[in-house]
Formats: C-alpha cells, sequence, structure tokens
C-alpha cells in the first residue's frame, strides 16, 4: 500500500519536473512546479514528515508559487524558445555537477537506515526541539540570510537621492 | 470485525456527514445570503419554491446543471476545464480536520452490526497533530483555482481578476498565520481537537480579541468575500476570475466560495469560540445526547458566523486596491506581530494560571 | 442641491481606525434587517403571498398576487376608444399608422354604417373595417396617441399582458375596443380586472 502510494507520488513528480522544463508556456511551468511540490509533500507525509509537508504546501506552493505565478502573469510572458548553445553547455555541465552531487548520499542512505518503530514522527515538537538545539546556529544564521535579503529589497525600492 | 475494518467504516461514514454538511449547508448558506441580503435592502428575496423558498438554490443548481456548457474558442482548454475542480478541492478538504462534536465514549453506540467492541469515537475525521498547518496551507492553495481560471480565460478583466486574488491572498496570508500563532501559544498544540479540549477546559480564546479580529478580517480577505472581494468586483471587472465560465462550472465557483465561507465559519469557531464546546455543560454525562448537543451546538455557532460574513458583505462597500494593501501590510502585520508576542509575554508572567 | 464638500482628515486615529463606523453601519443594516426578517419571518408562506404583509416597510411588490398600479401618463397597451352610443372614434385617417415608427398599426377603412347620421361631418364618413396593431413590433413610444386627430386610439395603463402565440399578441378592432371598455374609468388595477380574450 505504502509503495504503491509512493510510487503513484514519486511518478507524479517525476514527470510534472520533466513537464517543468520541457514546456514553453510559464504558467503551465509553474503550475506544474506546483503539482512537483504537491508529490513531494505527500512523500514527506509518507515519511512521517507532517510538518515538514504542510510547510512545503503552505509555503512553496501556497506562497512563492503564487508569487511566481503572479510574476509570469503580470509580465504576461510568451513561450520562450530554447536558450542559444552556450548556456546551454553550461547549464548542461552544471545540472550534471548536481546530480552527481545527490547521488552521494544516495548511495549512503543503506547505513543510515532506521527501522521504522524508531523513526521519529516529524510533528512541530521534534522539529521544534532539533531546530532550537542542535541545529540552533544554521537556524539564526538562515535567518540572518533571510533579513539581509529583506533589508536589500527595501534598499531596492528605495529611489536613489 | 477488526480495529481497522471498524476504523475504515466510521472514517466513510464521518466523511459522509462533513460532506453532507458542507454541500447541503451550502444550498441554505445561498439561500439565507439571498434572502438575508433582500430583507437588509426592505426587498422579500425568493420566497416561492416549495417552503417560503426554500427549494430555491437546489432549483437553480438543476438550472446550472442542465444549462447549456459553452466554452469559448479562445480559452487554454485545459486550464480552464481544471481551474473549477481546483478551486472546488480545497474547500472541501478543509473540512477533514475540523472536530464537529464532542467524542463518543465507546459502549455508547449502539451499533449491533458492527460488533461490541467499539474504540472511544472521535468525531473528527482526522486528528493530525499539524491540523492548523493543514488549514492554512489548503486556504492558502484555494488561490490556484482563481488564478487558474482568470489566466485560462484569456481576457484582460479575469486576469486582472486573478493577479489581484493572487497578490490579495499573499498578503492576508501573513496576518493570518500570525494571528494563529497565538492561538496556538495559548493551546500549546498544533492539533486542532487539542485546541478544543484546551479551549472546553479553560476559557475561550476569543479572550485574546486583538487576534481573533486580524483573524476575522484575514479570513473574510482569504474568502474572498465583501470588502474583500476584489478578484470578482462587478462594477470594474465584470465579474473577474469567472467571467466566461457558464453552467454547472460557473456553479462550481459558487459552490466553492460558500463552502469556503461555511468551513471559514468552522476554523473561526474552533479556533475562538471552543469548538462544539457547549458552555457550562459536560458533554460526556448525558451520553449520546450529549455528544449531539455538542454537534448541534457547533452548526449554530457556524451559523452565526455565517450570518456575520452575510451582514458584513450587504453592510460595507468595497476597499480600494491601495487601501487593502494599506491594511494588510500596514494595519493587520504589525498588529498581528505584536499580539503573538504580548500572548507570548501574558503566557510567561500568568504561567501558573494557566496550566 | 449643492454639492455638499467635506474634508476628511485621514490622518486622525478615529478615521485611520473607523472600526467604529463599520460598527455603526452594521448597526444600520441589522435594524433593516430585522424590520422586514422579523416580519416576514413569522407568516405562513401562503399568508405571505396573498400580500398579508403590509407594504409598507418593503419595496418588494408580490407580484402576481399584487399589482403595480402605474401613474396615470403610463404607455401600456393601446386601446381604441368609443363614443356615447358606443361607436368607435376612429375615422381610418391612416395618421397613426403613418406616425407610426415600429409600422405595427394596419388599418383598412371602409365607409362607416353611421355615415349618413354625420351629414356636415365628412370625418365620420369612414371606420376602420380592419384596425390591428402587433404589440410584437410596437415600442409604445404613444406617437399614434399624439398623431390621431380624433381621439381615437390612447395607451392605457395595462402592462401585463404577454401571449402565447405570435397571432394572439396582434390585437384587432373588437380587442381594442374590449380594452377600452375595461379601462375607460381608469381602475383597470385598482379594480383587479383581467383582461378576458384569448392570449
Amino acid at each position: 500500500m505504502e509503495l504503491a502510494i509512493f510510487i503513484v507520488l514519486a511518478v507524479l513528480a517525476i514527470s510534472s519536473a520533466v513537464v517543468v522544463i520541457t514546456q514553453k508556456s510559464p504558467v503551465y511551468s509553474v503550475l506544474a512546479l506546483v503539482s512537483t511540490f504537491f508529490a513531494l509533500a505527500g512523500i514527506y507525509v509518507l515519511l512521517n514528515a507532517y510538518f515538514l509537508a504542510m510547510i512545503q504546501i503552505a509555503v512553496y506552493a501556497g506562497a512563492i508559487m503564487v508569487l511566481f505565478l503572479f510574476v509570469v502573469m503580470l509580465l504576461n510572458l510568451k513561450e520562450q524558445y530554447y536558450v542559444e548553445n552556450p548556456k546551454k553547455i553550461i547549464g548542461g555541465v552544471l545540472g550534471l555537477a548536481f546530480v552527481f552531487a545527490l547521488l552521494f548520499p544516495i548511495f549512503e542512505i543503506e547505513k543510515n537506515l532506521v527501522p521504522e518503530s524508531q523513526m521519529p514522527v516529524g510533528d512541530a515538537y521534534n522539529i521544534g526541539i532539533r531546530l532550537f538545539t542542535d541545529y540552533v546556529f544554521p537556524f539564526e544564521i538562515a535567518s540572518i540570510i533571510l533579513l539581509i535579503a529583506t533589508v536589500g529589497a527595501i534598499v531596492f525600492t528605495k529611489k536613489h537621492s | 470485525m477488526d480495529a481497522f475494518t471498524q476504523n475504515l467504516i466510521f472514517t466513510v461514514l464521518k466523511i459522509a456527514f462533513v460532506l453532507t454538511f458542507t454541500l447541503l449547508g451550502v444550498t441554505m448558506v445561498i439561500l439565507a445570503e439571498r434572502r438575508f441580503s433582500a430583507f437588509i435592502q426592505d426587498r422579500l428575496g425568493p420566497n416561492r419554491t416549495w417552503f417560503g423558498g426554500l427549494g430555491q438554490s437546489f432549483a437553480d443548481g438543476i438550472k446550472l446543471i442542465v444549462k447549456e456548457d459553452v466554452i469559448p474558442n479562445h480559452v487554454d482548454r485545459l486550464v480552464y476545464l481544471l481551474a473549477p475542480v481546483v478551486m472546488m478541492t480545497p474547500a472541501l478538504m478543509i473540512g477533514a480536520v475540523i472536530p464537529f462534536g464532542a467524542t463518543i465514549p465507546s459502549g455508547e453506540l449502539w451499533l449491533p452490526l458492527l460488533g461490541a467492541n467499539l474504540e472511544n469515537l472521535v468525531l473528527q475525521i482526522a486528528n493530525i497533530n499539524v491540523g492548523i498547518l493543514y488549514f492554512v496551507s489548503v486556504t492558502s492553495i484555494g488561490v490556484y483555482g482563481i488564478v487558474m481560471g482568470g489566466w485560462a480565460q484569456n481576457n484582460k478583466y479575469s486576469l486582472l481578476g486573478a493577479l489581484r486574488a493572487s497578490a490579495q491572498m499573499i498578503s492576508y496570508e501573513l496576518p493570518l498565520g500570525l494571528s494563529v500563532v497565538a492561538v496556538v501559544l495559548m493551546a500549546g498544540s498544533l492539533s486542532l481537537g487539542e485546541i478544543v479540549k484546551v479551549q472546553q477546559e479553560g476559557f475561550w480564546f476569543i479572550l485574546n480579541f486583538p487576534a481573533f479580529l486580524v483573524f476575522l478580517i484575514a479570513v473574510f480577505a482569504e474568502t474572498n468575500r465583501l470588502p474583500f472581494d476584489l478578484a470578482e468586483c462587478e462594477q470594474e471587472l465584470v465579474a473577474g476570475y469567472h467571467t466566461e465560465y457558464s453552467s454547472m462550472k460557473f456553479g462550481m465557483f459558487l459552490l466553492a466560495e460558500y463552502a469556503n465561507l461555511i468551513t471559514s465559519s468552522a476554523f473561526i469557531v474552533t479556533l475562538f469560540f471552543g469548538g462544539w464546546d457547549v458552555p457550562f455543560y459536560d458533554e460526556t454525562a448525558h451520553g449520546l445526547a450529549g455528544v449531539l448537543l455538542s454537534v448541534i451546538v457547533f452548526a449554530i455557532k457556524i451559523s452565526f458566523f455565517v450570518f456575520l460574513f452575510i451582514w458584513v458583505r450587504w453592510s460595507l462597500p468595497r476597499f480600494r486596491y491601495d487601501q487593502l494593501m494599506h491594511l494588510g501590510w500596514k494595519r493587520l502585520l504589525p498588529i498581528s506581530l505584536a499580539t503573538v508576542v504580548g500572548t507570548a509575554i501574558l503566557m510567561v508572567l500568568f504561567k501558573d494560571l494557566y496550566h | 442641491m449643492a454639492t455638499k464638500t467635506i474634508s476628511v482628515d485621514i490622518k486622525t486615529v478615529k478615521n485611520d481606525v473607523y472600526l467604529v463606523e463599520i460598527f455603526k453601519g452594521l448597526l444600520l443594516t441589522l435594524k433593516h434587517f430585522l424590520k422586514i426578517g422579523a416580519k416576514s419571518a413569522y407568516l405562513a408562506p401562503t399568508e405571505r403571498r396573498a400580500g398579508k404583509l403590509s407594504t409598507n416597510n418593503r419595496a418588494t411588490i408580490q407580484y402576481p398576487e399584487e399589482k403595480w398600479v402605474p401613474y396615470p401618463q403610463y404607455r401600456g397597451l393601446h386601446r381604441l376608444n368609443k363614443d356615447e352610443q358606443d361607436r368607435t372614434k376612429c375615422v381610418a385617417c391612416e395618421m397613426c399608422a403613418t406616425a407610426c415608427p415600429a409600422d405595427c398599426i394596419f388599418i383598412e377603412a371602409e365607409r362607416s354604417p353611421w355615415a349618413d347620421e354625420f351629414p356636415n361631418d365628412p370625418k365620420r364618413e369612414k371606420h376602420p373595417k380592419i384596425y390591428e396593431i402587433d404589440v410584437l413590433r410596437c415600442i409604445f413610444c404613444g406617437f399614434c396617441e399624439e398623431a390621431c386627430p380624433c381621439e381615437a386610439i390612447e395607451l392605457t395603463e395595462i402592462y401585463d399582458f404577454a401571449a402565447y402565440s405570435r397571432e394572439n399578441a396582434v390585437y384587432d378592432k373588437e380587442k381594442l375596443e374590449r380594452v377600452y371598455d375595461l379601462t375607460k374609468d381608469g381602475k383597470f388595477y385598482q379594480e383587479g380586472r383581467k383582461l378576458d380574450f384569448e392570449f
């Protein structure tokens, strides 16, 4: 049962991701990306990471992608054509590098497997404890980076005098 | 019969109950809206079909279903057809986490066919431990129906409606989430069942009035009800995102709007008015009758907020767009932030009193 | 009425919050809601339909049971006036048909039976053999009424005369004279009368 749900979600995630990069219409790409996020959220739920799944939907699908869609519709982008060759090569190289970077943890997964009975439930309580004890430094760094981004955005909107 | 089958049967029953309640409620709310708006404007409203107009919504539904379904040539077909579905789904999904009645103690249900060893029956489809986040995320994806519908119709006015809706949703999501954080602080849990229980044992969270006010206003904005219905304002945008929808597709948008109204009211009640809690009464005292009372009281509380939605809609004029943004970002956001901090401080100060 | 200019200082706290004003507005609508809602809520539907609810507080007219009474200059269905001896006043001069912008009046004249009674009045020598108005084409402008030299055709206050067929929507002389009988005292709706020919 779980495996069947996982396969459905995984196929949905990957096929939507493929649609994102092959679709010429930007609006279709954005909508496909949204469906990828939903499939990912479903996979998170299968991993008992309820909190992460909900945040995934609320933040990525609910806010960020709405903003993307907003911008795409506001600019009224027409169908985009494929980029020229030099950029294509750079993009391909970077993409391959990213795939290799992803492969390493996948091969190391075997070592880190936890029996299902000991799997922690990813609810707000557990995540909160981990965030504010083990990972408090990265957490604060992330918030400072976001603050810098916010300040930067405000600086950009101010007129230069 | 094993526990799994039992759970399955009761879950299906609960889903059926919630869906029936929502959809029947929608027809009644539509009728109520038309009648009440008529009364407010010194008219009578639809009062012919069945007993004093009770059948009006069903008649309208039949009309919408049998109407010719026009799909204009210039639309983006896939997105156009998908939009009403995407609009309707979140509206019905929200009902899954709302606790709609007191727990039925084991042994109280007289169901000989299902066997005797029943567990306590929680009147809530899914008591997930991130219930509130579920609400926030599902309301936030509700905007996709509007945006897709507006874009797919390929005309300026609908697109403008969709743009407004998306900007408005993003703006009001923040105050909504932050005012919910205040409730979470008071309840100490993200689970809605737990929140109702805390209120039942202590006090209703309406005492945190600023959070309630911010939440109420944000919910008005999230459901696209007047004074925040800039996505579909008739005068400027000729009904905005559903201009070129006809027949039952238009009906789906209408249905979704009112289903949202009901579920949002249910959420206001759950978060701030003790959910199914009957004041000064122990729901477990009289067995099944007490549970039934709690369900009825919950419905009455929802009805009051539905009435409030209708009442406000026919009293207030629509915001101008800059006023909307002004209210959202410069007023509600600071107030909600202050509410979170204030609630936290008060909770630390009166910790002994509370827990 | 001169335009009233008011200056609102948005910067005061009261105007910026405007919650009190919202509350006042809500109270006003609630008052109206209770005025109509409370009164119509306790009446059974049948009573409500019979128009038992007083008209003081509401704008709605419960149409088939109650009917709106038009003001005197209302332009509704036509009628052909008759004189004291029940003879049609129309002299078939076709002025109305000429004036009609919608071309909905058809007249065929013949020598009137009472032509000999008016040796000195050449006008009454003719009368219409056929006088038909196609009300589906008519735009109820009232030009026929203006054009008529002997006040024979007039527009009445009748507004509900829908027909089931196109043939029934063509009003001939008999029907138009019947309309005159029904409306000559100007109390068609006050007396609760109905058009009594086939629609």
